[in-house]
């Protein structure tokens, strides 16, 4: 049964990237200022979208690890949390290329800019942490103790073009998408695909890390017994 | 280079790594799988 939901949703995210790079380079027209660079914008923002999602499982898992102590939330945060820092690498890459002929300089010390570098380094602190914890009950509890208050970042990145004077443009304002409605259809099929990519990778991951616990266990069982058997 | 032609080079790049990526996730799960299944194999053995 997971095994073929896991075929599924491999399929459905391939039509829906091969349908998100159709709408990007070929349905959606190029902005009129920007030209062609401004396609860019389609896996910006689409990646962070998937970042977003990805520190809120992590966040979720964090504080479901917590209540029940099934190691599965675990698995899945710490899924989550390589993917998230995966897509955030992926927007602090395609922002400064964005930014150098729009903003003329590659990076600019500006709220929505430097609160996604600290929402990158807080994923790569949490990556970090749990590989320098040996004890598995130990760094689950501290990595999603952890995993709960970076969260707390996400929400400023995304407030922060309007709590703070912003350069970086705000995509929803007024309620609406102020965009081409050609452009905005192919933003929503792009999001959707990275939402779906997301999906995949953590899922992949997330069993690899489950089957790896396993055997780790196991392991302690074939020790303890060969132990037992020395006089 | 065009503006056209640098994005669909960096796209190429980037999906043939998210591609690698999934693969390497894969032969990752078969090879621990095979691990698990020899430490059980291991420990039925050792219960007989």
């Amino acid at each position: 049964m997971r095994g073929k939901g896991l075929t599924f949703l491999a399929a459905v995210t391939f039509v829906a990237v091969l349908a998100g790079l159709y709408m990007t380079f070929v349905y959606a027209p190029p902005e009129r200022f920007m030209g062609d660079l401004q396609r860019l914008m389609y896996f910006h923002i689409a990646s962070a979208w998937a970042a977003m999602l990805a520190f809120f499982v992590v966040f979720a898992t964090g504080i479901g690890y917590l209540v029940t102590r099934r190691t599965a939330f675990d698995h899945v945060a710490v899924a989550s949390a390589e993917v998230g820092v995966f897509f955030t690498t992926l927007v602090l890459i395609t922002g400064p290329i964005w930014a150098r002929p729009v903003w003329n300089t590659w990076w600019t010390w500006d709220p929505r800019l430097t609160t996604t570098l600290i929402l990158w380094f807080i994923y790569i602190a949490y990556l970090l942490l749990r590989s320098s914890i040996a004890d598995d009950a130990r760094r689950r509890v501290v990595a999603s103790i952890f995993g709960i208050i970076g969260f707390a970042d996400v929400p400023i990145v995304h407030f922060s073009v309007t709590w703070w004077r912003s350069i970086h443009p705000n995509l929803f304002s007024g309620g609406s998408i102020n965009m081409d409605p050609a452009m905005t259809r192919a933003l929503m099929v792009n999001g959707i695909a990275f939402v779906l990519l997301y999906a995949l990778l953590t899922w992949l991951r997330a069993r690899l890390e489950a089957v790896r616990d396993e055997a780790a266990a196991l392991r302690h069982r074939v020790y303890d017994m060969a132990d037992g058997d020395r006089p | 280079m065009t503006n056209m032609q640098f994005l669909l080079l960096g796209t190429a790049l980037v999906w043939v790594g998210i591609f690698l990526y999934v693969l390497s996730l894969i032969r990752r799960q078969n090879r621990t799988m095979e691990t698990l299944n020899e430490l059980r194999r291991m420990l039925e053995d050792d219960g007989e």
